[in-house]
């Protein structure tokens, strides 16, 4: 009752490409949420978006490698993004406190 | 499938469990009423979803170009388990696993000095609005 034995086994291998090019797509999906978003929050989610699609790659490649340090990685990667959100949400209430939006147009004061 | 039994726990629970769930009481407490309506202007938008794709296009072409090897016929079951995740996490990865347990205490710090009003702040307000 460890595995899923037997079918498993014999089910074919999705190719390693292909969740590198979902991880690829999901990265730049991300990145593009990043430059594009111009709410605080949604910035905030698309950087999610982008952990979360290297997160799958480290654990396709640690599957497919028969590594389980990859999969170490994953919860160590998981870890930092849990903190740092918490950190990012935490500074933006206090932007929020004192800006009264989360715009990020609106903080522009180290602009030249 | 990839069978990480572990980390697909570990990832509901975290991201769906905590980030998700923090996100919602940032908006909810937030109480933003005012939708931001204007836009970007058009070029750097063009410009944000011309870089997206470039760097789409180039992961892409290295991909293309990487040969990657035979797929393994059979891989180990075992990997994505439990037993098997939290043997290396404490054999090899020991001291970033406590580590992490300080990064954790660091971040909570940090976030409860963000929060607490400054004595001087305090006294401004009252000073103004007194």
């Amino acid at each position: 009752m460890n595995n899923i034995d037997g079918l498993q086994d014999q089910l074919r291998l999705v190719p390693l490409e292909h969740y590198v090019f979902l991880c690829i797509v999901l990265f730049c999906i991300g990145m593009t949420g990043v430059l594009l978003r111009r709410n605080l929050i949604n910035v905030f989610l698309s950087i999610e978006l982008m952990l979360n699609s290297v997160n799958l790659l480290a654990v396709a490649f640690s599957v497919y490698h028969n590594d389980p340090n990859g999969q170490a990685f994953v919860f160590f990667v998981m870890v930092v993004a849990a903190a740092e959100v918490a950190v990012g949400l935490a500074m933006l209430v206090m932007i929020y406190r004192n800006v009264r939006t989360v715009d990020i147009n609106a903080l522009n004061q180290l602009k030249w | 499938m990839l069978n990480a039994q572990f980390l697909a726990v570990v990832h509901v629970i975290v991201y769906a469990g905590a980030i998700m769930v923090l996100f919602l009481y940032v908006i909810m407490f937030l109480n933003m009423s005012s939708p931001i309506t204007i836009r970007k202007s058009k070029l750097v938008m063009g410009i944000a979803v011309f870089t997206g794709l470039l760097l789409c296009f180039v992961l892409t072409t290295a991909l293309w170009r990487t040969d990657f090897g035979n797929n393994p016929a059979v891989v180990d079951q075992n990997i994505g388990l439990a037993s098997t995740l939290g043997k290396v996490l404490f054999k090899e990865f020991l001291i970033p696993f406590e580590v992490s347990s300080v990064l954790f205490l660091s971040a909570m710090v940090g976030i409860v000095i963000f929060n607490k009003k400054d004595v001087k702040d305090e006294i401004d307000i009252k000073n103004n609005h007194g």
